[in-house]
């Protein structure tokens, strides 16, 4: 208990000292030209007085981790930051290398504990950026789109797993409810492989639309995947497929009974 | 009982058109199936459009329930379409393996009649 709360005066006295050490040997070791904002040193040296200054410090750990956040936030590189907390190692162990082992030892484990929680920011950070990107790529490829009076196509690109087949299945039928179009045309052109799986996700897919009034023709299947699926056993018997898109749209054309002609005069 | 029933039947030229409102439970389920009966043998209609447009929830025995009076009806001797499927419904249907393969579907009631041969003129 004395020990701790020498070692934090020892921090408070040594303080104006120590910050302009470390901010030097920092930039240093960077190598670089303009000198960093001595703010960001300075809430982290603090952070560290309150830690050390109480005896429950894994509950005082809150500056911390805001400290870690913000750092994360601000674009600093996880490099930049662990050499940050590195040279901070450096000027105290300099500073309280007459003292005592066990001050150094204290502030030595206190700094691992800073490294892994900035080391858990950058990668709870990291997965909250894949996350947010998964759930855009969900959005951004799963289009439906309106090609006629009474037409949707869903055009799908890249692989269908299990979430985004889920997703390709709300957004068809959510736009065919919405547009009341009784025919659906999908197009996998995009999909690189088609398994077992990815077929029983076009399955269900199409006797859902089926139950909500639509008809779906399936397009764009590659000659290689075509031979792939019927050596899986899969042959969709009951679906109406095409060669590609303008092939599925003539054919949802005669199903409708409309005829498209040219205009007469027409250049091209 | 029957007052609180969410179903009601009309016949439009020869055509039922059952429209299944709000939650359906079991033992509701049950007793359209046998109204339904009751009323396409004694109306001797040739076809019924069943609107689910305002059925929000399905279980695998309401989805049974529907296959089951649809092959009802077809054996008196209707065309049975169900319509408005709504697309949750959808969903779960065939995540439950009931795909009602049997079963004729339109996007509303109007096409359903449609199919039928009976055109409601705006």
């Amino acid at each position: 208990m004395n020990e701790i709360r020498s070692l934090t005066e020892t921090l408070r006295a040594e303080r104006d000292d120590a910050l302009s050490a470390w901010v030097r040997l920092f930039s240093d070791e960077m190598g670089r030209e303009d000198s960093p904002d001595p703010e960001d040193f300075e809430v982290l040296y603090d952070a560290l007085i309150t830690v050390v200054g109480t005896e429950r410090w894994e509950e005082q750990l809150a500056a911390i981790e805001a400290f870690a956040r913000a750092r994360v936030a601000q674009g600093f590189s996880p490099d930049e930051t662990a050499r940050m907390v590195g040279t901070l190692r450096t000027v105290l162990f300099e500073r309280l290398g007459g003292g005592e082992v066990g001050d150094l030892l204290a502030i030595s484990r206190l700094l691992d504990r800073v490294l892994r929680i900035l080391f858990e920011a950058y990668v709870v950070a990291r997965d909250e950026l894949i996350a947010r990107q998964r759930e855009d790529l969900l959005e951004v490829s799963t289009p439906t789109m309106q090609l006629w009076d009474g037409i949707v196509a869903l055009p799908i690109v890249g692989t269908l797993d299990s979430r985004r087949a889920i997703a390709v299945m709300e957004s068809l039928l959510n736009k065919i409810s919405e547009t009341g179009s009784g025919i659906a045309i999908i197009d996998v052109t995009g999909v690189p492989v088609v398994d077992t799986l990815v077929a029983q996700h076009l399955i269900k897919t199409i006797a859902a639309a089926r139950l909500t009034g639509a008809r779906c023709i399936l397009c764009g299947i590659r000659p290689q995947i075509a031979q792939t699926m019927v050596e899986l056993g899969i042959e969709l018997r009951d679906i109406s497929t095409a060669a590609n898109l303008a092939a599925a749209f003539s054919m949802a054309l005669d199903l409708r009974g409309e005829i498209v002609t040219a205009h007469e005069g027409s250049t091209s | 009982m029957i007052e609180s029933s969410p179903i009601s039947i009309v016949e439009i030229g020869g055509t039922l058109v059952a429209t299944v409102g709000g939650s359906l439970d079991d033992a509701a389920a049950l007793r359209f199936q046998s109204d339904l009966a009751e009323r396409v043998a004694g109306t001797q209609a040739g076809g019924v459009v069943i609107d689910l447009s305002a059925v929000e929830i399905v279980d695998s025995f309401i989805g049974r329930v529907l296959a089951d009076l649809s092959a009802v009806a077809r054996l008196l001797g209707a065309r049975v379409i169900v319509a408005g499927i709504q697309p949750a419904v959808a969903i779960t249907l065939v995540e439950l393996g009931l795909t009602l393969s049997g079963i004729e579907t339109a996007l509303d009631t109007e096409q359903g009649l449609a199919r039928l041969g009976i055109r409601i003129d705006g």
